[in-house]
């Protein structure tokens, strides 16, 4: 049957949207790409002065440390990332039994606390510790913070079931190893991966806790970026960002892949007699 | 009261005078109360059930059944009473230390693990020999009809296999006591007479002693030996089948009457 | 079986739990806010002359603080406002697209978008020297980068807000797309619609309210997050006044220590307003169920 003039309006409607919105998300993206491939952009150039691949050829050849920059974000990324969810697991799982709201405040607020006001508190402590100004120190904080995150989601995210669950295994005899490697571990893969993901993006995303812990003396991706933005290299700080974005650029593709993927598989089972 | 002896009212309470007495084995309940906050949901109830029998326990929604079992699993605390089985004092002690499984229509199979798996976690729990696990195992999928279905998982299998499989487990877990919360609710009709069947038969081959609450009577009467009634919190005890189908409460007579009219 | 709990009885691993959530959460935070209490009235730190009020009436009589705390609850509401009614509308119009993989990845690149790099590009896009104002030139609607409408490092913090909305309208947007499914407004909006509503009447007086009813603690929590914002106001915000995270921080890292009492007292404050926030998040979840 013929679709109607009326639906087909209102079909397309939404189209439109998100037609626009892309062409309104996109066009930032797109501009950060243009002046990373090039060099200088001086008014009222449309495009960078030289397009030569400056700022990519000065990553491949590290004359500013990016790469290096690039690798102790990763690391404090991966590590923090394993902590945080371990011990947001069970700070997750241990309040699931707690009533009083006074836990739930407790581990709110560093999830909503800015980064810097603590770190200015914290700081005189980390001195005395003599861990201002050192890798440790950083890791240290953003573990805190990103623990929170983890023991949030962890809370928030837990299912009913995987209650029941453990219930049921210590019916049968099982002690706490038989209760994670046959209930948490199997029921919480998603959150497990969730809490992964958030941490180690919320580690290798931070400026603020990085440039007051670490005072100048860790360089990660970030307080590169922001280097070059009081510099006003306006090609190095776009080509920054979007190495900055590179896990978003892997997950999209994923995402993307996935999508071209079940739409091919789709049209290929429609197309077989 | 009336004081007619074959009033149903004075025989229930005849009943639960006399099972009040403390059976050496089995389940013993003394006066349990429970509830939430100021709201009393189990008052004063008591029961016993004799090794390897099934109590049946019929009831309309709300009217404190589930809150029953779950008092007696220690899911939820009670504010007094006792709770004895098989001479031991389980009142006090965690759910996991009571050696009772509580089961509802809800199956909860490990998704990660195969049919046979989940029928042998008890036993791997408990440290058993394999040759033991392989036997035991074995002659429980065959008893319930899942001997084809041993290497599925959850995602392939029915609402029926899966409650099969949950009895499967329960069973080898041997636990001393079984607490069954409408398990087949959630199946057909044709499926759910197979499971009522099912329960009958294992519960007597491996002398599981249970309580069983449904608010259906046809499944009350297909799988249990001893019958009880709930309304608002109390529990009335019948002493014989007899009694339990003759009281008006229960709503037999009246489908009896139904049918008897067609 | 309804929202009851299963009593699970404690084993050593959940006090394990607790004793790690105490070292790593309750004494970390503690610490924050009694250190920044203390400091802040003169109690602890290396130039102290003992507990005074000193700071605090500097603070409030110089009208920085009021000022500071004002413009950030300010930016932040209009942030929450602005993504509120670009997620809601785009929502209300395009529900049917929310199980569209096309749309998830477009929303995921925003949302994936570190705010420092949202500050980049806004300021790349709005300032006098930026893509927009080249466009106006090339279009001879400017003469030069000084005729440019002045959108970062101004008056009105237009800059952080569009950068914050920018960064807070994906995750808005996701969070309505996956009420809308798991609270089955579909089947409430068809029904208002038989029962004799327009299509557009019954998102507005049927999924609207509904969505809006579900996400306040959402609104809370976004609220909370941006008032704290740090990175989009230290490169897109002004002089003066400036953002409490900034304002903190600038006055923290300065050479002369006599001023690090006035950061804690900036500290202080921003941390009982988020504190009280975060108490009023728990207790309308509380009341609500």
């Amino acid at each position: 049957m013929a679709e109607s003039p009326q639906n087909q309006s209102a079909n397309r409607r939404p189209m439109l949207f998100v037609v626009s919105l892309a062409a309104l998300l996109v066009t930032p993206y797109g501009l950060l790409l243009l002046l990373s491939l090039g060099s200088g952009w001086t008014f009222p150039n449309l495009r960078p002065d030289r397009m030569d691949f400056a700022p990519w050829k000065s990553i491949l050849a590290d004359r500013d440390g990016l790469l290096r920059a690039m690798a102790t974000s990763a690391g404090i990324s991966l590590i923090v990332a394993t902590f945080a969810t371990v011990m947001g697991l069970l700070i997750g799982r241990s309040l699931r039994q707690r009533q009083s709201p006074l836990w739930r405040i407790l581990i709110y607020l560093p999830f909503v606390v800015s980064p810097v006001i603590a770190a200015t508190s914290l700081y005189d402590l980390l001195v005395r510790m003599r861990l201002a100004g050192t890798l440790t120190g950083v890791v240290a904080v953003q573990v805190l913070f990103a623990t929170s995150f983890c023991a949030v989601i962890s809370f928030e995210l837990w299912n009913r079931r995987t209650d029941r669950l453990e219930s049921l295994v210590r019916s049968f005899g099982g002690n706490s190893v038989a209760v994670w490697r046959h209930v948490i571990l199997p029921e919480c893969r998603g959150l497990i991966g969730v809490c992964i993901v958030q941490s180690a993006l919320y580690s290798w995303l931070d400026y603020g806790l990085v440039s007051v812990i670490g005072g100048g003396h860790v360089v990660t991706l970030t307080t590169k970026l922001f280097g070059y933005i009081r510099e006003a290299s306006v090609n190095q700080a776009a080509m920054s960002s979007i190495v900055l974005m590179t896990p978003v650029i892997i997950g999209l593709s994923f995402v993307g892949f996935g999508t071209l993927f079940r739409s091919f598989r789709s049209r290929t089972m429609l197309e077989e007699p | 009261m009336n004081s007619d002896p074959s009033h149903p009212a004075l025989m229930r309470k005849l009943a639960s005078e006399a099972s009040a007495a403390i059976t050496p084995s089995g389940l013993c309940v003394r006066q349990i109360s429970a509830g939430f906050g100021a709201t009393q949901i189990l008052k004063d109830v008591s029961l016993n059930v004799a090794t390897g029998n099934t109590l049946v326990v019929l009831g309309e929604s709300g009217c404190g059944k589930t809150t029953l079992l779950r008092a007696i699993a220690g899911l939820i605390p009670i504010s007094s009473g006792e709770v004895e089985l098989r001479s031991r004092m389980i009142s006090l002690l965690p759910p996991y230390d009571r050696e009772v499984l509580y089961l509802d229509q809800e199956p909860l199979l490990f998704e990660h693990l195969s049919v046979f798996e989940n029928i042998a976690f008890p036993l791997r729990m408990k440290k058993a020999p394999e040759q033991t696990i392989q036997s035991a195992v074995r002659e429980l999928l065959v008893a319930t009809d899942l001997l084809p279905h041993a290497a599925k998982r959850e995602g392939q299998l029915s609402g029926g296999q899966k409650q099969r499989v949950a009895f499967g487990r329960a069973i080898l877990a041997r636990p001393q006591l079984l607490l069954l919360d409408e398990p087949f609710c959630s199946l057909d009709s044709r499926t759910r007479s197979h499971m009522q069947s099912l329960f009958a038969e294992l519960s007597q081959r491996y002398s599981l002693t249970s309580i069983f609450v449904t608010h259906d009577v046809r499944e009350a009467l297909v799988v249990g030996h001893q019958f009880g009634r709930m309304a608002d919190g109390v529990l009335s005890v019948y002493h014989d089948r007899q009694s339990f189908i003759s009281d008006d409460a229960t709503g037999i007579p009246a489908e009896i009457a139904f049918w008897k009219r067609l | 079986m309804g929202n009851r709990k299963i009593v699970i009885h404690r084993t050593a691993e959940h006090w394990f739990g607790l004793i790690l959530l105490s070292a790593v959460i309750v004494v970390p935070v503690g610490w924050i806010m009694l250190y920044s209490a203390a400091y802040s009235f003169g109690g602890i730190g290396r130039l102290s002359a003992g507990w005074t009020l000193r700071y605090w009436m500097n603070g409030l009589q110089s009208g920085s603080l009021a000022s500071s705390l004002l413009l950030s609850m300010a930016v932040s509401a209009s942030i929450v406002s602005f993504a509120l009614i670009t997620s809601l509308g785009f929502v209300l119009v395009s529900a049917d697209l929310r199980d569209d993989r096309r749309l998830f990845a477009l929303l995921l690149l925003p949302l994936g978008t570190p705010v420092a790099v949202a500050a980049v590009v806004v300021y790349q896009i709005l300032n006098p020297g930026g893509l927009l104002a080249r466009i106006a030139f090339h279009g001879r609607w400017i003469n030069s980068p000084s005729d440019f409408p002045v959108f970062v490092n101004d008056v009105w913090s237009l800059g952080i807000i569009a950068a914050g909305t920018f960064t807070a309208f994906p995750l808005l947007t996701l969070f309505f797309f996956k009420t809308w499914s798991a609270a089955k407004i579909d089947k409430y909006c068809r029904l208002a619609e038989s029962l004799g509503a327009t299509t557009f009447r019954s998102r507005i007086r049927v999924a609207l309210p509904m969505l809006l009813r579900r996400s306040r603690s959402m609104i809370l929590l976004m609220f909370l997050v941006n008032l704290g914002s740090y990175e989009i106001p230290l490169l897109l915000g002004r002089q003066s006044p400036q953002m409490i995270s900034v304002l903190t921080q600038r006055r923290f890292g300065r050479f002369d220590l006599l001023h690090r009492p006035q950061a804690f007292v900036f500290a202080t404050a921003y941390l009982v307003v988020v504190a009280a926030g975060v108490v009023t998040l728990q207790l309308g979840r509380r009341h609500r169920g």
